[in-house]
């Protein structure tokens, strides 16, 4: 066995490693696929959400009336993918999504996911399937800015791609997870 | 011709075909000082970028710069040229490509690529303020006049921050063969010079235990993340995406001490190694003169206690080296002097035109910081307050993931333990002068601050401003000094310090997963995250044909406090943005009083500068009472998705604005 382990270079330590981290990777992907997609639609009506610093224009819009406009909704049961539509005049910053697990918690950064622009207004969350108790979406940072909001849409229909497609940030954690792990096998290996 | 040459030949046109010109250039250049000169191969990259770099910083100086590039990359060519035909007649060349790919250079060429790659996809821009403010618009400059920004009148007039990085932005813009200037090709030379420094981390483990260099690897990059997040954010942090020196002036201080400490002959190449990345960094900012002195410290007294034969030249023993530390502060001195003189022949007809700073020249603030910080009786109060702030600040404020500046302390005090604990006997000394004075050394870089606070910095200086940003500096440079002397013991073979490598990398990759999110890094930039940019760029879009050459013009944003007025700047460098205008109401005076005396003074201050056109980005109260009778159309009512872009025309005794183009700049 001993004799086994020290015959295996470190290139092909390597290239075992990334085949080991990418199947995890898939295989996580698909467990989450199957996970999400035997969720339930539903449709988040916007009368339902709670807003903060924002007042509504006479045409259906919204104002923004200072930099930090929120909106809350009360989710209570498992999600996958949050998609909704949203068209601001300005560019918004980056649109986080703050979340709650429990009954009483309240908002903090370390729950926190950002949306995904996927096209023209559409954005996108993926909360993995867990128990979300409410979120909290902060559209924009600019005080005065307009917003039309439009569908918003809690367990969107996951599409392959989604879960199995591996994006830069998977590319680098499966590179950075392969490459520690390889480095711990040549000290096991040598001092074996 | 065998295997490895084949791949090292085909990599290198990979990359000059792929837009990565520069890093095939650098790359080259670095085989050929691997194959010439015998410096290792996880160095070379790192050395052969400082000398390239620092080639065509002194053709710009001699506004040579455009000639410089195409000379140093001529010069890289004929070298990697000589070194492939000397070793091939030899019969060694396959030897030499397979030595060169080492780990870590293959990391260096995987990583640029996977990096290239992203800003190809995602298009990363400028949107930090200071890249507005010179780092980002020095760049683009450079490049649309093809020479330094002290040749040419622009907005930036005034500034002194001297040139490496915007001339090593302009090499890589060249060699990549950009047609406009492009932001994420600036990026990418930052990030190239950084990941030069991380590969140059691993020259221990070139010849043997070469699992350990990918772990090097990983401990560099992860470094990174982990100095530019110092706790749970919301925001994206903008480490490998960002213009600013500091991440730069880390990796060239931390370079110049690891070629040298890394190098098997200390004397010679060590220290003109060393020199190379002591001149890129004192021509990075002028801070980069106050780390280049501690680095002559520190390897100063890691040669006297280096037991091995040390020769510089044909000189051995003591004298060489004092001479060594000699040729490396005055190389820094040079450098420092050598720009201060530029800036004065290049800008002796407008030196009335700086404003700003203390005034105090740097030996100046050295000698009054030194009197207040030995004689309490003569302590300011600024003096006295800002001391408390900073000694408290070491205690209490985060600089990085792992906490305040004790706990990194404490960290890095861990790593040169193990070290010392298990290096061989005769390096031990080595080892503990290392830790000692580049303690040292971070007591001079902390009182240096302090001195810059109390003298150059206003009020910011109570709220320590930048501290985070300063002290990183110190810490990663010094965090991986630690970890490369950890190295060399670990090259031994010795279990221990393998293992402490294998967990110090743990750990850091341990905080870096726990602090930085996905929504964090890099990757997930997408325009939104730029959008104070973009929604300036917006209205320069919508008036750009109303703007021409050579118009002179005075942004005006209500409530701005400067942040926009620099994306203007940057938006519209093609063109004079004036100095901002202010004038301050009279509370004694009624409205049509007040708006006469204003309107007086913008007259003569436009008349100064020759101001030709306004643009009104937010309009204001005080824009409309004080001189709104100037404008033929409204400017109040600019607001956040409108614009007006108007021409000043001069009549007898006055002047009137009239529209050229205004109105929303969306869809």
């Amino acid at each position: 066995m001993k004799e086994k382990i020290k015959k295996i270079g470190t290139g092909s330590a390597f290239l075992l490693s990334v085949l080991c981290f990418s199947t995890m990777f898939f295989a996580g992907g698909i467990v989450k696929y199957v996970k999400i997609s035997s969720l339930q639609e539903q449709t988040l009506q916007f009368e339902n959400f709670t807003l903060n610093s924002m007042k509504p224009l006479d045409d259906g819009a919204w104002a923004c009336t200072d930099s930090d406009p929120q909106i809350i909704i009360e989710i209570g049961e498992n999600a996958g993918i949050l998609r909704f539509e949203m068209d601001s005049e300005l560019y918004t910053g980056d649109i986080a999504v703050y979340y709650t697990e429990s009954e009483n918690a309240d908002f903090t950064p370390k729950k926190i996911l950002w949306a995904k622009d996927v096209s023209d207004n559409i954005y996108k969350i993926d909360f993995g399937g867990k128990y979300i108790q409410k979120i909290r979406i902060d559209p924009t940072v600019y005080g005065g800015d307009r917003i039309v909001f439009g569908d918003f849409a809690i367990n969107f229909p996951p599409t392959a791609a989604d879960c199995l497609l591996p994006d830069f940030y998977d590319i680098f954690v499966i590179s950075v997870c392969s490459v520690t792990v390889c480095a711990a096998f040549g000290i096991v290996k040598k001092f074996l | 011709m065998k295997k490895s040459a084949v791949l090292l030949f085909a990599v290198l046109a990979a990359m000059r075909f792929f837009g990565l010109g520069g890093a095939a250039c650098v790359l080259a250049a670095a085989f050929a000082l691997y194959a010439l000169a015998d410096i290792k191969p996880s160095t070379a990259p790192f050395v052969a970028l400082t000398v390239l770099l620092n080639i065509n910083i002194l053709f710009s100086l001699f506004n040579m710069l455009k000639v410089g590039v195409y000379a140093s990359a001529g010069l890289s060519a004929a070298l990697f040229a000589a070194a492939v035909v000397k070793n091939a007649k030899d019969g060694r060349l396959d030897k030499k490509a397979e030595g060169f790919l080492t780990p870590s250079v293959l990391f260096l060429i995987g990583a640029s690529a996977l990096l290239r790659r992203f800003f190809a996809v995602s298009q990363p821009v400028f949107s930090q303020w200071d890249e507005f403010s010179f780092w980002g618009i020095a760049a683009k400059l450079t490049f649309n006049h093809n020479a330094i920004y002290t040749y040419y009148k622009s907005s930036m007039l005034g500034v002194s921050i001297p040139p490496a990085l915007p001339v090593l932005v302009y090499m890589f813009e060249k060699l990549g063969f950009c047609a406009v200037f492009s932001e994420r090709q600036a990026f990418f030379a930052y990030d190239f010079l950084i990941l030069c420094g991380v590969t140059a981390m691993s020259r221990a483990f070139d010849a043997g235990e070469r699992h350990l260099s990918r772990l090097v690897s990983v401990f560099g990059v992860a470094v990174v993340f982990f100095f530019a997040n110092t706790g749970y954010s919301d925001y994206v942090s903008r480490a490998f995406m960002s213009a600013y020196s500091d991440f730069p002036m880390a990796f060239l201080f931390a370079g110049a001490l690891r070629v040298y400490i890394l190098q098997k002959d200390k004397g010679t190449a060590g220290t003109l190694c060393a020199a190379s990345a002591i001149v890129a960094l004192t021509f990075t900012k002028d801070m980069g003169f106050a780390l280049s002195c501690i680095a002559a410290f520190i390897l100063f007294f890691d040669s006297v206690f280096d037991k091995n034969e040390y020769r510089l030249f044909k000189i051995k023993g003591v004298w060489a080296k004092i001479l060594s530390a000699a040729v490396m502060l005055c190389a820094s001195l040079g450098t420092f002097m050598g720009w201060s003189a530029h800036l004065a022949k290049t800008l002796s007809a407008n030196r009335t035109d700086f404003g700003g700073e203390a005034g105090m020249s740097m030996f100046g603030m050295l000698i009054s910081g030194v009197k207040e910080l030995l004689i309490p009786s003569a302590r300011s109060e600024k003096f006295t307050a800002v001391t408390a702030n900073m000694i408290s600040a070491f205690f209490d404020r985060r600089v990085c993931a792992v906490g305040s500046g004790l706990a990194v302390c404490v960290f890095i005090a861990a790593i040169f333990a193990v070290a010392f604990l298990t290096a061989k006997k005769q390096n031990r000394r080595g080892v503990a002068s290392a830790f000692v004075t580049s303690a040292v050394g971070f007591v001079g870089y902390y009182v240096f601050h302090l001195f810059l606070y109390v003298y150059v910095f206003r009020d910011e200086a109570y709220t320590l401003a930048s501290y985070e940003r300063y002290m990183s500096i110190y810490y990663l440079a010094w965090l991986c000094l630690a970890f490369v002397v950890l190295t060399l013991s670990a090259k031994e073979g010795k279990v221990l310090p393998q293992t402490a490598c294998l967990f110090a990398t743990a750990f850091v990759l341990f905080l870096f997963a726990r602090y930085v999110k996905e929504g964090n890094m890099l990757f997930s930039a997408d325009k939104n995250t730029f959008s104070a940019r973009y929604n300036i760029t917006q209205k320069t879009d919508y008036l750009k044909d109303a703007i021409e050459k050579d118009d002179v013009i005075w942004v005006y944003s209500g409530g701005d406090s400067g942040g926009k007025w620099f994306i203007y700047c940057y938006e519209l460098s093609d063109n004079y943005i004036v100095p901002d205008f202010f004038a301050a109401a009279d509370g004694g005076l009624t409205d049509e009083e007040n708006a006469e005396k204003i309107q007086a003074e913008m007259l003569e201050y436009f008349k100064k500068y020759n101001v030709t056109n306004v643009l009104v980005d937010f309009g204001s109260a005080e824009l409309q009472t004080y001189m709104g009778d100037l404008f033929d159309a409204d400017p109040g009512e600019w607001g956040l998705v409108s614009a007006g872009y108007y021409k000043v025309n001069y009549t007898d005794g006055g002047m009137t604005v009239n529209l050229l183009k205004g109105g929303t700049v969306i869809d």
